[in-house]
């Protein structure tokens, strides 16, 4: 190893510590490490600046900036919160059928907000509804944070991972679908039973709930169904996207300006509640990868990958989805798919698509194993605390090693059948 | 590292509000809501600013205020009644 590719690990490696213990924001850490990687990378020669100046993905960025701007027109509207009241009160006081459409309102919303923004409308929404019906928060707590974090596994806007993944690898909306779908809606089933096994006993008693409009306190009708008919038509284009020509991001980037012309909001408003920490994180990250991939590291990292599999697609899918997994339970997702996609891309003679698969669900479902695992447990976590309600270590990691266990345990059958891997 | 540990905070501290704001427009709809009501001091109670804006953790008074706002909405329901009549 050259002292030039230690330099560029080094980097690689302290904005990763960096990020996970949030030392400093992420986003800076990022940016300050592709600074770092310019400056060598252009000093050593290793790449001129018209190559760095295309190291960031701009589709990538677009289809970012556009979801979130439609996402978050669709949340300032009322209509996740619309959601969630109205799974509360279809559940009617009943904790085991309120377990049920917490968890199915949790993933759902999950498809669209970001996680932590799932999360605090999952925690305000959960808070509540324990207070009135004196309930346990907690085993409702735990439950939405392992269910956000699987919802959206199986669509290519589901998480910021998932695009990146998508854009990097050429797979569309309706690859996502095709691939991962039926997978999702099992590991849906296999979760809340899962949770239900652990929690059934502390999930409380029948009570009457009082009678209420889930439409009270949205201030215009009007605004949440044309935000829900643009997240629709968001949808229905990526679907026939193969159709139309063009790419992704002109989808997002299209529908964003429908959601901001239709609903009223003023742009700066919407634009001021953008998450602009995970858009500047990836395009730092981003660029750290591809500096580090021009030393020639991760492709070294392909051929080991491919020598440990031994040649087998079946190996390399199950070392990918289980290395990808458990990687996540500690680093960000978003870091982790950056970081495996140069390696699989790399890899010689193999069909790449099962392997895409592997890490789409590997960095998806290791969200949660523990309270320290990613934004969405320390948020439930401290969400609680701030209830007065103090949940600890075993306890949340009981839950989330459990159903990460269950999930990817699903999820390597699942990509064996589905794809004939080992076949 | 104390700025850096400043952004953290504000950070979360930014969150918790978010969640504040969200959990009272759940409670408003659902729970038992809250209101937030603004005070002045009265001019002729200047001498009596700090004992003032302790009112605002004195549980007596806070229990007086709901007290008042119970006998006010009653007193209030009762007379829409008899207009109504």
């Amino acid at each position: 190893m050259t002292s030039e590719t230690l330099i560029f690990i080094l980097i690689y490696a302290l904005t990763l510590l960096l990020s996970v213990t949030e030392m400093i924001p992420i986003s800076l850490a990022a940016l300050v490490g592709a600074l770092l990687t310019a400056w060598f990378g252009l000093s050593y020669g290793l790449f001129t600046y018209g190559e760095a100046a295309g190291f960031i993905d701009m589709r990538l960025i677009a289809l970012l900036v556009g979801t979130m701007i439609v996402v978050e027109v669709a949340a300032k509207s009322g209509l996740f919160r619309f959601l969630a009241l109205y799974a509360i009160r279809a559940a009617g006081g009943h904790p085991q059928r309120l377990f049920l459409t917490l968890n199915v309102t949790a993933a759902t919303v999950s498809l669209f907000l970001s996680d932590p923004t799932a999360m605090l409308l999952m925690a305000a929404a959960i808070t509540t509804i324990a207070k009135l019906l004196d309930y346990d928060p907690a085993p409702y707590f735990i439950s939405a944070a392992v269910m956000i974090n699987l919802g959206g596994t199986s669509t290519l806007i589901g998480s910021a991972s998932n695009m990146i993944i998508g854009v990097e690898a050429g797979l569309s909306f309706s690859d996502f679908i095709s691939y991962l779908f039926l997978c999702e809606i099992a590991l849906w089933v296999l979760t809340i039973l899962t949770l239900y096994f652990l929690f059934r006993s502390r999930l409380g008693e029948k009570k009457a709930l009082p009678s209420y409009d889930p439409w009270e306190g949205v201030e215009n009708k009007k605004v949440v169904y044309r935000s829900a008919l643009i997240l629709m038509l968001l949808l229905v284009l990526f679907v026939v996207l193969d159709r139309l020509g063009v790419g992704a991001e002109a989808v997002a980037l299209g529908c964003a300006i429908l959601a901001l012309a239709f609903s009223g909001f003023d742009p700066s408003e919407i634009f001021k509640r953008l998450d602009w920490e995970t858009v500047f994180f990836i395009a730092g990250f981003f660029f750290i990868v591809r500096g580090l991939e021009k030393t020639g590291i991760l492709a070294s990292a392909s051929q080991q990958l491919f020598q440990l599999s031994g040649g087998s697609q079946l190996k390399a899918g199950v070392l990918t989805i289980w290395s990808s997994g458990i990687v996540s339970t500690v680093v960000s997702n978003i870091a982790v798919s950056l970081t495996f996609i140069p390696v699989i891309r790399g890899l010689q003679g193999f069909n790449l698509t099962p392997i895409w698969a592997a890490l789409i669900l590997g960095t998806n479902l290791g969200g949660v194993a523990t309270p320290l695992s990613g934004t969405v447990s320390v948020m439930a976590i401290g969400t609680l605390k701030r209830e007065g309600i103090r949940v600890s270590f075993v306890e949340f990691t009981k839950a989330g090693a459990a159903t990460t266990l269950v999930q990817l345990s699903f999820a390597t059958l699942y990509l064996i059948m589905r794809f004939g891997l080992g076949v | 590292m104390s700025k850096w540990t400043e952004w953290l905070e504000a950070r979360r501290k930014r969150r918790m509000a978010t969640y504040d704001e969200t959990k009272k427009e759940f409670e408003k709809i659902i729970g038992r809501p809250t209101i937030t009501l603004t005070l002045e001091l009265p001019q002729d109670l200047r001498d009596l600013k700090e004992e003032f804006l302790s009112l605002e953790k004195d549980e007596k008074f806070l229990r007086a205020v709901e007290k008042l706002a119970k006998k006010y909405l009653k007193q209030k329901k009762e007379h829409s009644k008899r207009t109504n009549l």
